[in-house]
């Protein structure tokens, strides 16, 4: 397995996700807005010939919900079976990681505890490693 | 390939251990003839998947083995204990082909000839000297009647779809460049260079689309097997016939009927068809019939299910769904029969008497139904308690393209079914009203009274005054189940189709939508799901009945025609019975003239009489109904369509004959209804049932002259005569008319045919050959009449 993690900010806080679950990074347009969903579910934008579910990510740490900004960016990840688009403040860099991933040694803040699957030494900076497919999975449980 | 051969290793070792018994049991009571044909249409089945999967050796095998049973079947040789161990060893060799087959060893390297002569021995021992099995298996090389092989090669679904998306790219790329090219002059060349290319790309997506067809023969193919079990496990003894295996449907499509349809065929084995010896009792044959037949028709596939067992007994239905507490026996009173026998849909009901293994357990119907739905698809039934059930599924040729009407609600856009609604009507329509009631809203359409609710409300939005406005539009929707409501939106703007993919989870989680949708605008949208809605208004099929009833509390609903109200160039409101009304045309005006003695349109070559006009209008179009009794079609052009509505009330006749025949009232308003018998004898006289080959022929004998050719011929033409002039059809012309004075000197009338003379003056009148004033247009039409109706009964 490569290495490979992209570093990205959401709620002005670095995050790394592994680069393999990234399909790609977009700038989003054109969200359309879909009522009676959860608050974290920002809309469906096209990409390509695909319609895309867009994530806000901040809102896992805010808990406020924010509009999207046409030209904002967003990581596209498939999580069981589904594309989605999550929504971050900008996205950094692809760096490749010099260890591996570490037990979070940290006590986090509730929020980010839902979203943190391990840490990572980022450019000598410990950063955590968010999986996207936890913003879309406990939403699921709670609902079920 | 792989998988196909896996299906059919998996499916071969399934059959086989089942088929030594069979055999073994056949060999007891070789009379069992149903035995038989079971083994002998594994053999076929194996054969035939062979030829196929291009494996010569089990084709070889169950060749010689199907040959050999169907000999037994014919009589052309008795059974025997030789025979039959001949055939287990066959089957057993093909367990041990098979097994190598999975495992990937090499096949056994044994010699099959060896048994397929022990095969032949034992046949040529009991076999009645004739024919020295000519048709036996070939030995050495490939079968003679081997298929061609197919020139196909396999291909991943992922692939597909993938290609499919690919194509959606190109479209949506293609409708961007389009846009831009519009903006921009370009010279003419890169136009029509564009045009190609876009039609390039269409034909494109239309092929990848037919990649995804597959042949219902897919779901068809396990059902033998199926029905077969079923009949052994209660006992029955139904024969399966199936029609229409080339049917192609969406791949998905087929995944999503497999389960309904396998429900039905269980049910109507369990449930439907009678044992044996109920049937003989009820007079019908031993053995019951199950027909499943598939077609396609338009963009729908149709699958009728028909049995000939028992039918659904609906007093026990609906007695059942009185104790079970789906509704109340004063509700019953008012159901129509096609409503009693609906209530097999609701959940928790089931007719049978015991529960079995197999069905009757309560979940059964409402599932199907709701799979149906689920799909875009309607289940129909067609009832004949004590002879027979049929069941008619209609589901959409794809599930991926959706007939949708776009929406506006709350400044979001939606799809909405087109086979969910029934009516759109305007809030400002006289023929809606909406009543608040304890906080909810009914709307009253045409006084029967269903939920209503806007569909911001629905979605959570927030409430503005604006939901309330005379500017929305109220679509009545049929969820199916009888789930019947009114959704108030914004707009209706457009009608598509629309291809559906299933949205991700967080969406569909709330049960609002059915899934999402790429228009070409490129703008994503959302179809809704009206049952999802419906379950959001907590309709449930009992509140919704009684409130349908409560409109036709005076007793069994009959069934209603509907008809369209229109405003005419009269300035009259008058409504036509929608069955007479083939569609609503908008016509050119230069298409009007008055020929023949009538205001006429042409259609193509040929003309149609049109009503409800004064004068040629000043409009280029004009709106008209074409309205047709079967045979013969006539326009009626009028000024606006107002509405649809059921002819409930009361008919006021008319003092006279005439195109009202009365007057009913809809809603507040009166409403003249059209005599269509009326207006089609009147208009109808010109144009005649009779093909233009039998067209009656009406020779004018002399007269050439501008009066006949243009005064009198369209008269005649009118009463559906052919013109037709000079000698050649003195002999045959079927009527003739002559202008009195003129007389043809070569011209002998021809015996029992009828001539009509013609005075040039009243004063002519009468005399010796009964002349008709020229004029006399009554006298001249009963005789071309007459004549027309003896030569109809010559």
């Amino acid at each position: 397995m490569s290495n490979l993690y992209l570093v990205a900010t959401i709620a002005g806080e670095d995050i790394a996700i592994p680069a393999h679950q990234v399909e790609s990074v977009v700038k989003v347009k054109d969200v359309v807005k879909i009522p009676a969903v959860k608050p974290f579910v920002t809309g469906l934008f096209a990409l390509r010939s695909r319609v895309l579910t867009l994530i806000d990510c901040q809102y896992f740490i805010t808990g406020e919900t924010a509009e999207a900004k046409d030209g904002q960016t967003a990581i596209v990840a498939e999580v069981a079976g589904h594309f989605y688009g999550f929504l971050v403040d900008t996205v950094k860099d692809v760096c490749e990681a010099q260890e591996r991933e570490t037990e979070i040694t940290a006590r986090l803040s509730d929020a980010w505890q839902s979203l943190g699957s391990a840490m990572l030494n980022v450019d000598g900076k410990s950063t955590l490693v968010v999986d996207p497919g936890r913003m879309i999975e406990p939403a699921r449980k709670k609902t079920g | 390939m792989d998988e196909l051969i896996q299906d059919f290793i998996s499916e071969t070792f399934e059959t086989l251990d089942k088929l030594s018994g069979e055999l073994v049991a056949w060999e007891a009571d070789p009379s069992d003839r149903e035995r038989l044909d079971n083994i002998f249409r594994f053999f076929h089945t194996v054969k035939g998947s062979c030829g196929f999967l291009s494996l010569p050796r089990f084709e070889r095998l169950s060749h010689a083995a199907e040959d050999v049973l169907s000999k037994l079947r014919d009589g052309a040789i008795t059974p025997g204990p030789q025979i039959v161990t001949a055939i287990l060893a066959i089957i057993d060799r093909i367990a041990a082909l098979a097994n190598a087959l999975e495992s990937g060893d090499a096949m056994p390297e044994a010699d099959d000839s060896h048994l397929l002569d022990q095969l032949r021995n034992a046949c040529s021992e009991t076999e009645a000297s004739l024919d020295p099995a000519p048709a036996m298996a070939p030995t050495g090389e490939a079968p003679a009647d081997a298929h061609t092989p197919l020139r196909a090669v396999r291909i991943p679904l992922e692939l597909l779809d993938h290609l499919m998306n690919g194509v959606s790219d190109m479209v949506l790329a293609r409708n961007e460049v389009a846009r831009r090219m519009r903006d921009a002059d370009n010279p003419a060349s890169t136009d029509a260079a564009f045009e190609r290319l876009s039609s390039c790309i269409a034909d494109m997506r239309d092929m990848i689309g037919k990649t995804r067809m597959q042949r219902i023969e897919r779901v068809f193919t396990p059902l033998p097997r199926l029905v077969r079990d079923l009949n052994g496990e209660l006992g029955k003894s139904v024969l399966l016939e199936t029609v229409g295996a080339g049917t192609e449907m969406d791949r998905e499509m087929i995944d999503m009927i497999r389960d309904p349809l396998m429900h039905i065929i269980r049910n109507a084995i369990d449930h439907g068809i009678e044992s044996p010896h109920e049937r003989a009792r009820a007079n019908k044959p031993a053995d019951g019939k199950l027909k499943i037949e598939a077609r396609q028709s338009g963009n729908q596939i149709l699958i009728e299910i028909s049995d000939d067992g028992r039918g659904i007994d609906v007093d026990a239905l609906t007695s059942r769904a009185i104790a079970s507490k789906v509704l109340r026996a004063s509700e019953v009173a008012h159901m129509s029969e096609a409503a009693k026998l609906n209530l097999v849909f609701s959940p928790g009901l089931s007719t049978a008497k015991k529960v079995t293994s197999v069905s009757g357990r309560g979940v059964g119907m409402d599932v199907v139904h709701s799979n149906i739905t689920r799909i875009g698809g309607t289940i129909d039934l067609e009832n004949d308690q004590g002879a027979g059930l049929k069941i008619i599924l209609r589901v959409p040729l794809t599930l991926t393209i959706i007939a949708c009407l776009t929406i506006e609600a709350g400044g979001n856009l939606f799809a909405l079914p087109r086979n969910a609604i029934q009516e759109i009507l305007h809030a400002e329509n006289e023929n809606v009203t909406i009543e608040s009631i304890g906080g909810g809203e009914i709307a009253v359409i045409r006084g029967v009274k269903i939920p209503h609710i806007a569909l911001e409300q629905v979605l959570g939005q927030s409430i503005t005054r604006d939901i309330r406005g005379s500017d929305r539009t109220i679509i009545a929707i049929d969820a199916g189940s009888q789930q019947k409501y009114a959704l108030s939106v914004a707009n209706v703007l457009d009608h598509e189709e629309l291809v559906i993919r299933p949205g991700a989870p967080l969406i569909m989680e709330n049960g609002l939508y059915a899934g999402t949708t790429l228009p070409d605008n490129g703008r994503p949208m959302l179809l809704l799901d009206p049952s999802g809605l419906a379950v959001q208004l907590k309709l449930r099929s009992k509140q919704d009945m009684k409130a349908s009833g409560d409109a036709h509390h005076t007793g069994p609903r009959k069934k209603l025609a509907s008809a369209l109200v229109f405003h005419d160039f009269e300035g009259k409101h008058r409504a036509i019975r929608l069955g007479v009304i083939e569609r609503v045309e908008d016509i050119s005006s230069a298409r009007v003239a008055i020929t023949a003695g009538q205001m006429r349109l042409s259609v193509d070559d040929a003309t149609l009489p049109i009503y409800g006009l004064k004068a040629i209008p000043e409009n280029t179009f004009i709106k008209t109904l074409l309205l047709s009794d079967g045979a013969v079609s006539l326009y009626y052009a009028i000024d606006e369509v107002v509405d649809i509505f059921e002819l409930s009330g009361k008919l006021e006749k008319a003092m006279q004959p005439g195109v009202v025949a009365g007057v009913t009232m809809m809603g507040d308003r009166q409403v003249e209804i059209i005599d269509t018998h009326w207006l089609f004898a009147q208009y109808c006289e010109g144009i005649r049932r009779a093909p233009p080959e039998a067209q009656p022929t009406c020779c004018i004998v002399g007269g050439d002259d501008i009066w006949t050719q243009n005064i009198l011929a369209p008269l005649v033409e009118a009463a559906g005569y052919e013109i037709v002039r000079g000698q050649e059809h003195y002999a045959d012309a079927d009527i003739f008319i002559s202008m009195q004075g003129e007389d043809q000197e070569d011209f002998v009338m021809p015996p029992r045919k009828t001539m009509i003379s013609l005075a040039y003056d009243p004063a002519g009148a009468g005399g010796k050959n009964a002349a008709i004033y020229r004029y006399d247009r009554k006298a001249l039409m009963h005789a071309l009449e007459t004549g027309l109706s003896e030569r109809i009964r010559a």
